[in-house]
């Protein structure tokens, strides 16, 4: 009853003041958690490999060699059991800080993913072939890179670009 | 005279004497239908299957749609049996953009029913199985590179004769090999739901 009294009179009661300082604690944890984190990013196009392989900008040696992807009429590549490499140019998405580039891979044994020795599973997944930090007029070459030595082989389904663009807390 | 009274006396005891004839029993009531033509349409989501993962990794997934068309012809009082035959499509647009997955299916086969109910209870149950062949083909920029397969699935259906409606629950599958070089197990069937519309004699 006091506290409605105060309420009405304007003063903020005891328990008022209390939620309004949990709610300005909560909102000042909200922006620092959310400036520390918080990126915004940009994902290529599903099938990139078909729209950059489509014409003679892929390279391969060795045993490697271009086939058909998931679908008859998509693009894909394998290598192995003998020493093959697989190279993917990619265009550069501008206006943001970094750039990872990811290879939708499965196989046996170990490939060479952006120049690191993975080990390959049989089900296919996404690995990090390439990260590059860009400033902002002009960016690092991107490659998709995949190779292997004797005893290996990867099958290469796709390739994406993700890109970030760190938002500025200052 | 008097000898004719006692043939006629005899002839009455005689026929008194008979036991009466058993009732006969009424032919038992096959209250389910002669036969059955159903058309249906079906959503469904995909059966599993290594190719389907792959292209969830790719960003592609999505609903399978349905028009069917079966025909049963009742063989014992509650069994039905028949040809079925149903087109699938499919078309999947990346969250992030890129081509759309297209899939074209076409399946046929026969189905074997176990039916209870008819247009007297007013509800007819249908718990099918089912059992033929199909072929699929799948792409991104043309839907190509077919192949057959076994097709086998079941089904729980729910119908209405007087209304001429129902609705099933089932699943088909489709086991294909993996399109292209580097496509992998593939299963085109689908689990579902359906809205039927029946037609009964």
């Amino acid at each position: 009853m006091a506290d409605r009294r105060r309420w009405l009179a304007g003063v903020p009661s005891t328990r008022h003041a209390a939620r309004r300082a949990l709610l300005c604690a909560l909102v000042v944890a909200m922006s620092i958690l959310a400036c520390d984190g918080a990126h915004d990013t940009n994902r290529s196009e599903s099938r990139l490999l078909d729209e950059v392989c489509g014409g003679s900008n892929c390279t391969v040696s060795g045993s490697a060699r271009r086939t058909t992807g998931p679908t008859g009429d998509s693009i894909g590549f394998k290598a192995g059991p003998d020493p093959g490499s697989i190279s993917i140019p990619l265009s550069t998405p501008t206006g943001y800080d970094q750039n990872i580039v990811e290879v939708l891979v499965s196989g046996h044994g170990n490939a060479q993913i952006g120049g690191v020795s993975l080990a390959l599973s049989t089900e296919p997944h996404w690995i990090e072939a390439q990260t590059a930090a860009q400033s902002s007029s002009s960016g690092s070459p991107l490659v998709a890179s995949v190779a292997v030595t004797q005893g290996n082989d990867v099958s290469l389904y796709d390739v994406r670009v993700i890109s970030y663009h760190t938002i500025n807390c200052d | 005279m008097a000898v004719g009274l006692v043939l006629l006396d005899a002839r009455t005891a005689q026929a008194q004497a008979q036991p009466p004839a058993a009732p006969v029993a009424p032919a038992p009531v096959v209250e389910t239908p002669t036969s059955l033509a159903i058309l249906s349409l079906t959503a469904g989501v995909p059966l599993g299957s290594a190719e389907e993962r792959l292209l969830e990794l790719d960003g592609y997934s999505g609903a399978r749609y349905t028009f069917g068309f079966t025909y049963l012809r009742r063989a014992a009082d509650q069994l039905a049996i028949g040809p079925f035959v149903s087109y699938t499509t499919r078309s999947s647009s990346p969250e992030y953009g890129g081509p759309d997955l297209g899939e074209s299916t076409g399946m046929g086969g026969g189905q074997l029913a176990w039916m209870v109910g008819g247009r007297a209870s007013r509800y007819l149950l249908l718990v099918s199985a089912r059992a033929g062949a199909g072929y699929g083909a799948t792409g991104f920029h043309s839907v190509s590179d077919g192949h057959w397969g076994l097709a086998w699935g079941g089904e729980f259906a729910l119908l209405f004769p007087t209304a001429n409606f129902g609705a099933a629950l089932g699943f088909m599958s489709l086991q294909v090999p993996g399109p292209g070089a580097l496509g992998r197990d593939n299963n085109l069937g689908s689990a579902y739901g359906s809205l039927e519309l029946l037609f009964d004699g």
